[in-house]
């Protein structure tokens, strides 16, 4: 028998289990990559069911189809032109009510719709009975239930699917009541004189977008000659017409559910209770606090190990590769450049899936959610959001993962405002700088130095975010409106799945665009042929001498500059270099001796070296990750000239306040 | 003066009068209550939602319409917790500003 192919679309509200269900369907056969023209990721993947090809596309998650968000435009947009042969609808079993408003939209939408009835554990844990035959019947849709989290249910869905894709839509959609339905048999009649716009849509559906009067088609519609006779049935008495419609979708979805879902008697829903403690005006904060201080604990901890695995392993790689390459050049680009410099980033590696993982169970449980409702007072003073706690705590671990975190955060200013400010907070990368010079500079007092380093960060990133509230991003607060899933217990499986999700993406980044840095910076440092990696006479010597009086004011000299151009690898790398700079390669105690012997670099020279380190651009990997999250080159270079000059400003600011104090 | 004043309307009068204008009152008194006016543990339903047309439209899709009851879970700083048809929100007291209520 010939090969078929099906082409199945996953549609759904946020939360309700789908990138879980998408890899439980298509494992790793997956391709990630964007939807045209905007910044929301588009997952493909692929599975095989029986002689069935099955290509499968993961929408993003949505809670309607009108046109308020990007995801939601290219959701619809991927339904209509896309033509999916199936679209499975995962539906949260547990919170039905809002769920099947979106079924309700998809039913207008003229597909062949199957419903997956994810976690319906929780609703039989709660007691509650869900009447799946009638429900079956009234929308017309068939439905399955699943449990993605271990995999129940999936191959019934595909069977269902594959019966799905056979037959012809028998879709019940909605009505509404007798006054807007007769304004949508009128605005049809209207719409069928049209032959530019209207033959590419269903209907009903088009004549509901035009009562609702929705952006995109109403732009859609203004090419045409219809547009004034449309207007007439636009206003229904009075009141706004979408939102009658958003209303008669909802009374349906109750009606519906009147007759199918059943309650349990079981008035005290474990959920009350919990957020009852972990929602305390009181403990709210402390609790957060300890969790996320055990979160960090556990992360440095466990991920320990693999660190100085990875470490030796890198160490020895380089060691063996500059012994055993009989080309010099090669053997330094091998060695010095690239194993040193990828294995620099793969040393995060560790720490970012494990706190990762740590996060995606506290997500999956549902606590991460009333975080940020605890922390939106504190938050929302400081010029941030809720959720932006998370991405600026992560940054103490790593940049990376902090910026990508962000992408909780729905409003695109307040997203940007928190990728913008994350850098400022002092990365694990930065501590060996501090160490190295406060060992140096303050011995003895190496632990208020340091401490100071965090705090200062800390400020920066508070300042940076309220500067660019105030300056750049002017206007109303976008307002904060967040379910908060009910507790549920998480399984390891989906919190594996989500951190691969997010991890995999920072791997990918350290074999490309990294690796790229990394050479150029190798070449910087080592051409022209013949001289020491990083000396005075090669280009990066060079171009320290030429930014030598840019950072000579904060008493900076060429090494220091090159130290901190190279630094733009990975920030610790500025200890690495200083130490060729230097000629005492990785022997750390007589860098030591050569710097407390250097009369260029003082204790106030080197308090700002710490400081300009900590704000100054955020390393390559940062610069990428934050070019890919914002999709902005635009706010990309702005994020680097702001750093540098607000880094700049500072030393200068400190250093000088330094001398007159007579330091 | 308040005599002739009593004798001339006589008291059965004067207490309608009373009634009269005090009703009147109550009817300009009777201000809109909103969401965020609400303490923890109380219910209510939706009478309106006083918002611009992007915020309505969100509220709406999350199941805050007319006619719906809600019920205030929990009220801290400057958000609360707000279920309805057995699903939490949190919302920022701005928003609760914006939808009124009745039946609490």
């Amino acid at each position: 028998m010939e090969d078929k192919n099906i082409t199945i679309a996953l549609a759904g509200n946020p939360n309700v289990g789908k990138t879980t269900l998408f890899n439980a369907l298509t494992g790793a056969r997956q391709h990630v990559g964007n939807w045209p023209g905007v910044t929301v990721e588009k997952k493909t993947g692929n599975a095989r069911c029986k002689e069935w090809d099955l290509t499968i596309v993961d929408l993003p998650g949505t809670y309607s189809l009108s046109a308020y968000s990007m995801d939601e435009v290219v959701s619809r947009d991927f339904i209509l032109k896309g033509r999916p042969d199936v679209v499975v609808h995962i539906i949260d079993a547990s919170n039905l009510v809002r769920n099947l408003y979106l079924t309700m939209q998809l039913l207008e939408l003229d597909v062949n719709l199957v419903i997956a009835l994810n976690m319906y554990d929780i609703v039989k844990s709660r007691g509650d009975r869900i009447d799946i035959v009638a429900l079956e019947k009234i929308l017309g849709v068939p439905i399955v239930e699943t449990i993605a989290s271990n995999g129940d249910g999936i191959d019934n869905l595909l069977e269902k699917v594959i019966l799905a894709s056979q037959r012809e839509n028998r879709n019940i959609p909605i009505k509404y009541g007798n006054e807007i339905e007769e304004k949508i048999s009128n605005i049809i009649g209207i719409l069928s004189k049209d032959d530019k716009v209207a033959p590419r849509f269903p209907d009903r559906w088009l004549a509901v977008k035009v009562l609702e009067e929705d952006e995109e088609i109403m732009k859609l519609l203004e090419e045409t000659d219809i547009l004034e006779d449309l207007n007439e049935y636009m206003d229904v008495e009075g009141e706004n017409s979408e939102l009658l419609l958003v209303q008669s979708r909802y009374n349906n979805v109750r009606d519906t559910l009147s007759e199918t879902y059943h309650f349990s008697e079981e008035e005290l829903d474990p959920s009350d209770m919990l957020d009852k403690v972990l929602t305390n005006k009181y403990l709210g904060i402390p609790i957060f606090l300890t969790m996320m201080w055990a979160a960090f604990e556990l992360t440095f901890k466990v991920a320990a190990p693999f660190t100085y695995i990875i470490d030796v392993f890198f160490n020895s790689l380089a060691e063996f590769v500059s012994q055993n390459v009989p080309n010099e050049h090669l053997a330094s680009l091998l060695g010095d450049g690239i194993i040193g410099g990828v294995g620099s980033v793969l040393i995060f590696v560790p720490n970012i899936f494990i706190l990762f993982l740590i996060i995606s169970l506290l997500e999956d449980s549902g606590y991460l959610a009333r975080a940020a409702f605890v922390m939106d007072k504190v938050m929302t003073r400081l010029g941030l959001h809720g959720k932006s706690f998370i991405p600026l705590l992560i940054g103490f671990g790593c940049s990376v993962p902090a910026i990508m975190a962000c992408r909780s955060i729905e409003d695109r200013k307040d997203r940007l405002i928190t990728i913008l400010s994350t850098p400022f907070i002092t990365c694990g990368a930065r501590l060996p700088v501090y160490i190295l010079l406060a060992g140096v500079f303050f011995a003895g007092r190496e632990g208020t130095i340091v401490f100071t380093m965090y705090l200062l960060s800390i400020l920066m990133a508070v300042f940076s975010a309220l500067l660019l509230r105030n300056v750049l991003f002017r206007g109303e607060k976008s307002p904060f409106i967040m379910e908060l899933p009910a507790y549920r217990r998480p399984t390891l499986r989906s919190a594996v799945i989500h951190t691969w999700d997010r991890g995999s993406m920072y791997l990918r980044k350290a074999g490309t665009v990294i690796l790229a840095g990394v050479i150029i910076i190798w070449a910087l440092a080592s051409f022209p042929p013949g001289v020491e990696y990083g000396a005075e006479d090669s280009v990066v010597g060079m171009i320290g001498k030429v930014l030598e009086p840019v950072v000579r004011p904060l008493g900076f000299d060429w090494k220091v500059a090159v130290a901190l151009t190279l630094g733009f690898v990975a920030k610790e790398i500025v200890v690495g270099s200083l130490g060729t700079l230097y000629g005492t390669g990785e022997d750390d105690e007589l860098l030591t001796e050569q710097l407390r012997a250097d009369p260029n670099i003082t204790p106030l020279t080197s308090l700002g070296l710490m400081i300009f380190t900590l704000i100054y651009v955020p390393c390559i990997a940062t610069v990428a990750i934050i070019r890919k999250e914002t999709n902005s080159t635009k706010w990309t270079l702005f994020s680097v000239a702001y750093s540098l000059t607000l880094a700049w400003v500072i030393t200068f600011a400190v250093y000088r306040v330094g001398l007159l104090m007579g330091y | 003066m308040t005599e002739t004043f009593i004798y001339q309307f006589g008291i059965p009068n004067i207490i309608r009068e009373i009634e009269h204008w005090s009703d009147i009152m109550q009817g300009t008194m009777i201000r809109e209550r909103y969401l965020s006016e609400l303490p923890e543990g109380k219910g209510c339903v939706i009478d309106h939602i006083d918002a611009g047309r992007g915020l309505a439209r969100r509220l709406a899709e999350l199941g805050f319409i007319k006619g719906a009851k809600l019920f205030i879970n929990r009220v801290a700083g400057g958000a609360m917790i707000v279920c309805v048809d057995h699903q939490r929100y949190a919302l920022s007291k701005g928003i609760g500003k914006k939808i009124a209520i009745r039946n609490f």
